[in-house]
């Protein structure tokens, strides 16, 4: 059939996927230490369009696209805003670093710092994941500890373990997880953001610019429907009434 | 059938946990010895159509993969125990702990519950009551002839009578190693869980435990301009959020209107 209606179809899909990708930014417009993701579309490689059986001199047409699709869908690090919450077991990182947290399928890496005191005295996530400081799961003494910005707990002066906070070379190879982790390929290096306390890193979903791409998206996709009803207008004409016997 | 419309659709349902609990911190702005919650959201699981690390030739591969999120659920309601003001009520039945702790309380079953509303009162049998009636433990009963008693910082009690002054008990305070983990069952009342771990038993002002202040009573530590701020956001997302969901089913219109 023609060609057209399916490359409108496949900018169609390829926005649907877009429109995917928007709406889980905005459901997460509240969510601590949530990056927010941008699907990035490319075309179909073209087809190269010539005619053949013309004899040696056969001229070159050219080539024709055949539509759209999300090549990826990247994560964007940058930075949240910082929220104070007065609480002692929230922390943030200023700049670049992850922290380490144990669960059960192996070490994962996390921008929010909302952590709590387990039973046993651990720092856990809300998962009650264990928080990974530099000599493995770390012991939270009891009453009020501080934090200073490689990370290091002291309470009343006594020292008690240092967080472990990572960075990684290339932040593209982290994946997504869910439950605010990411999973990376190795273990990092060292950080060189700051840790700060009682502070939480807000999402970095900005609205306006998520409500112009949904915007942006829609028209796309409306734009991309027509197509697809023009040519099925070519078609009509083509067997109702070309073709009337 | 589109995801967006799930998707978004989890967000509108969480913004209205968020504005749940927030509700909650105002109605009890007021409340004595209420802690304030806040809401803590994670984003869900993804959908990966490709895979970041997929070779795509003989030494070349895929730097990043498609992803699609399917929004956000809330992860836990974390009650924020950081002090709250102190209130001078010139009675002498008011306590406020100054720093970490509980009051303990008999519940009418025999289990113990603890809180942090330190507004006691005298039942009938001249016991110290919370204003349900429930005793504080261990048990404080003041003679029926004591003009009036004093509660020393560490948790003395000292009843005043004609003759001179009596010590008629110890105020003991519980802490927890995580006070997030503790059940709150309403009423200013919490429960240990096993999440909290069990409690420690001290006189005020040792091994960490706060201390008491008698005559002040300790309000809730609600910010109304922080909640006022926090409901402003949780309504925008939700707004946003449906605005997503109009898109998606646009869409959808769009699609079914391909067929004539």
């Amino acid at each position: 059939m023609i060609r057209g209606i399916y490359t409108a179809a496949s900018g169609m899909l390829a926005e649907t996927t877009r429109t995917d990708t928007i709406a889980n930014n905005l459901a997460n417009a509240n969510t601590t230490g949530y990056k927010k993701d941008i699907a990035v579309s490319k075309d179909f490689a073209s087809l190269l369009i010539r005619r053949i059986n013309d004899g040696q001199d056969a001229p070159v047409i050219g080539t024709l696209g055949i539509g759209a699709m999300i090549d990826q869908v990247a994560t964007i690090q940058t930075a949240g805003g910082m929220r104070p919450t007065g609480s002692s077991l929230d922390f943030a990182v200023d700049g670049k670093g992850f922290f380490a947290i144990e669960t059960p399928a192996g070490v994962r890496f996390t921008r929010n710092g909302a952590f709590t005191r387990s039973a046993q005295g651990e720092l856990v996530t809300h998962e009650g994941y264990r928080v990974l400081g530099q000599n493995g799961p770390l012991r939270i003494p009891d009453g009020k500890i501080s934090v200073d910005g490689s990370g290091r707990i002291t309470n009343g002066g006594i020292a008690a373990g240092q967080l472990r906070v990572v960075e990684f070379a290339d932040e593209r190879q982290l994946v997504k997880e869910g439950d605010s982790l990411f999973r990376a390929p190795g273990n990092g290096r060292p950080a060189s953001g700051n840790v700060v306390q009682g502070f939480l890193e807000q999402s970095n979903v900005n609205v306006v610019s998520e409500m112009v791409n949904l915007i942006a998206g829609y028209r796309a996709y409306e734009v991309n429907a027509k197509t697809v009803q023009a040519h099925d207008q070519l078609l009509d004409k083509a067997v109702n009434e070309v073709g009337k016997v | 059938m589109i995801r967006a419309l799930w998707t978004a659709g989890t967000g509108m349902v969480a913004q209205q946990a968020n504005l749940d609990m927030i509700s909650n911190n105002l109605a009890n702005v007021n409340t004595t010895g209420f802690k304030k919650s806040r809401v803590e959201f994670q984003d869900l699981m993804y959908q990966t159509l490709r895979q970041a690390g997929a070779a795509t030739g003989p030494d070349t591969q895929l730097p990043s993969g498609v992803q699609v999120g399917h929004g956000v659920r809330e992860v836990a309601t974390q009650k924020l125990y950081t002090q709250g003001n102190f209130q001078n009520t010139g009675n002498d039945f008011d306590l406020a702990i100054e720093g970490d702790g509980f009051f303990q309380i008999t519940m009418p079953d025999g289990t113990l519950a603890y809180t942090r509303d330190g507004s006691f009162k005298k039942d009938s049998q001249g016991r110290m009551v919370t204003a349900e009636g429930y005793p504080l433990e261990p048990a404080i009963t003041i003679p029926e002839n004591a003009t009036g008693i004093t509660v020393s910082s560490d948790g003395l009690v000292t009843a005043t009578l004609s003759t001179g002054t009596q010590d008629i008990g110890q105020i003991t305070i519980a802490r927890f190693v995580n006070p997030a983990g503790l059940e709150s069952i309403g009423r200013n009342l919490v429960k240990e869980t096993a999440a909290s771990g069990a409690p420690t038993v001290g006189n005020p002002g040792t091994d960490g435990a706060g201390t008491l202040v008698q005559q002040y009573l300790e309000m809730s530590n609600v910010q109304v301009v922080e909640e006022m701020v926090n409901m402003i956001v949780a309504q925008r997302a939700y707004e946003v959020n449906s605005k997503a969901i109009q898109t998606a089913d646009d869409m959808l219109g769009q699609a079914a209107s391909l067929k004539r």
